[in-house]
């Protein structure tokens, strides 16, 4: 009877780890099933290889009239174009005056303004939506990378030898209204340059350019969730000068839809190299992997949730609607 | 690849004893034949020498050779710009000239046009006078192995010196020496 008893037991266990197993691939299968898949159809495109409308444009921001803007680091220029691509307005020029930049990258807006970083100083250039500069905003250090949250607030991850780093938010003096520390760890020179977005609640969310790690924060500043996608441990460095600095990026850029979506743009060691986004939902879920027709260096969503990327090395803008279906 | 550097090598001083030729020929044609017109007419004979002094002039050349890749990082380049802001109008406009070298992956149509494209705006942006071309068969390719680089040709002194951007203030007051500037 023991042995029956220990018989049947056992063929009870068996059919458990059985039927879990069933379980198990069944509901992976329909996830996988249900997964996200998302494709993108080009609306519009922005400089060719025949108009020299754009020689290397690096940021772009669009408005609620769709004008777009777009920074040309080859050109020292902002450019405005109207929702069909055609260029209204150019600003800038080389230089060190009011207005005139040096390498111009980054850009944001916020109702009024138009924010521009420059790529070595530690400062932001401010103009109005006519392309007329209007002030400068005094940083402590270059702009890593930054988020527009108002005409008077501005998010900036800044570039310091420190090896714990903050997004400052910043005034349109200059000074730091509140701070948020994110990295601690001892891993040396560059590794704590990061993509920044934040969304309406104010959750800031970080994409390290040299390491394997997306993350949430809270308003609050309380680490929400960290993820890695690729497996990758450890990137390749190299010394230059006094310093170890590493020489592949991991993630290029992040931006968010309206919906809250993260999207992550992959650097050099994706599989599709800087063609690769990676989305995940706002509790960090890995939802869907796309390919850019394209390398970029970045990727922006508008309010209509329209995606633009680089083309052609910098010479054209595309701008794409984004499909969403669900993959069976 | 010895013979492959000798011809390289060839080939660039075939290319810059052409342009030399060529721009001493466009003076001739432009310049000279009212010049030579008045000398004949004084009966001066000074028209020889003349040649001999713009002859004299044009005889350092710069040999700019740009590599593709600092297009993609506007900063190492700015010890170029640096350079070329310092040097006399005729290093500026005539006695130099640039060759844009490409990647050794960047051989189809579209990838020359970018290189085009991005060269036309470096040179306007820059207000570069003088003439710099696409390598598009890649014959300089091996020169832009180290980067950017700028080479120093004086043929009085028959010096041949190469520089390698971004340039050290030694490297600047030496070329700006052998051009008998500053």
């Amino acid at each position: 009877m023991g042995v029956l008893r220990e018989a049947v037991s056992c063929a009870g266990l068996l059919t458990f780890a059985v039927t879990m197993f069933v379980v198990h691939f069944v509901s992976a299968d329909r996830a996988k099933a249900e997964s996200l898949k998302i494709s993108l159809e080009e609306v519009l495109s922005i400089g060719s290889l025949e108009d020299g409308a754009l020689f290397q444009w690096v940021g772009v921001v669009s408005d609620s009239q769709k004008f777009i803007y777009v920074t040309d680091a080859m050109d020292y220029a902002l450019k405005k174009f109207d929702p069909e691509g055609k260029l209204v307005k150019r600003a800038g020029g080389k230089g060190q005056g009011p207005g005139e930049f040096s390498a111009p990258r980054l850009l944001d807006r916020s109702d009024m303004y138009l924010f521009v970083s420059e790529q070595y100083m530690p400062m932001i250039k401010v103009f109005d939506r006519d392309l007329r500069h209007r002030f400068d905003i005094p940083l402590r250090a270059p702009v890593g990378d930054m988020k527009v949250l108002a005409d008077d607030l501005v998010a900036v991850a800044v570039l310091t030898a420190r090896r714990t780093s903050a997004v400052l938010f910043c005034n349109q003096k200059g000074e730091v209204v509140r701070g948020l520390e994110f990295f601690g760890s001892e891993e040396g020179v560059l590794m704590d340059m990061v993509s920044l977005d934040l969304d309406v609640q104010g959750n800031l969310y970080l994409a390290y350019n040299f390491a394997d790690r997306i993350e949430k924060y809270s308003r609050s500043g309380e680490k929400v969730w960290s993820r890695n996608l690729l497996g990758i441990k450890k990137v390749e460095r190299k010394k230059v000068s006094s310093f170890i600095v590493p020489t592949e990026i991991v993630y290029k850029d992040v931006a968010l839809d309206g919906s809250g979506n993260i999207y992550v743009l992959g650097g050099e060691l994706s599989k599709e190299r800087s063609r690769d986004v990676y989305v995940l939902s706002p509790d960090g879920k890995h939802l869907a992997t796309f390919t850019l027709p394209q390398a970029s260096h970045c990727i922006y969503i508008d309010a209509e949730n329209f995606l633009y990327s680089r083309a052609n090395e910098g010479i054209t803008l595309k701008k794409y609607r984004m499909v969403l279906s669900r993959e069976k | 690849m010895g013979k492959i550097s000798d011809w390289v090598i060839f080939l660039v001083f075939g290319c810059l004893a052409f342009f030399h030729l060529r721009g001493f020929h466009g003076a001739s044609e432009e310049i000279v034949p009212s010049e030579e017109k008045a000398c004949l007419e004084q009966g001066t004979g000074s028209f020889v020498s003349q040649l001999d002094l713009e002859w004299t002039k044009s005889r350092q050349y710069l040999l700019f050779f740009i590599d593709f890749r600092d297009f993609a990082c506007l900063n190492c380049l700015d010890s170029f710009l640096n350079f070329y802001r310092r040097l006399p109008p005729r290093f500026q406009k005539e006695d130099a000239m640039g060759v844009l070298i490409l990647d050794p992956g960047k051989d189809s149509e579209t990838s020359v046009q970018i290189a085009r494209v991005k060269l036309r705006g470096f040179v306007l942006s820059n207000h570069i006078a003088f003439p710099i071309q696409v390598d598009r068969f890649h014959v300089f390719r091996e020169f832009a192995r180290e980067g950017t680089s700028v080479i120093l040709l004086d043929y009085d002194r028959e010096i041949i010196r190469k520089f390698l951007f971004p340039l050290r203030q030694k490297d600047v007051d030496e070329i700006l020496g052998y051009l008998k500037i500053e």
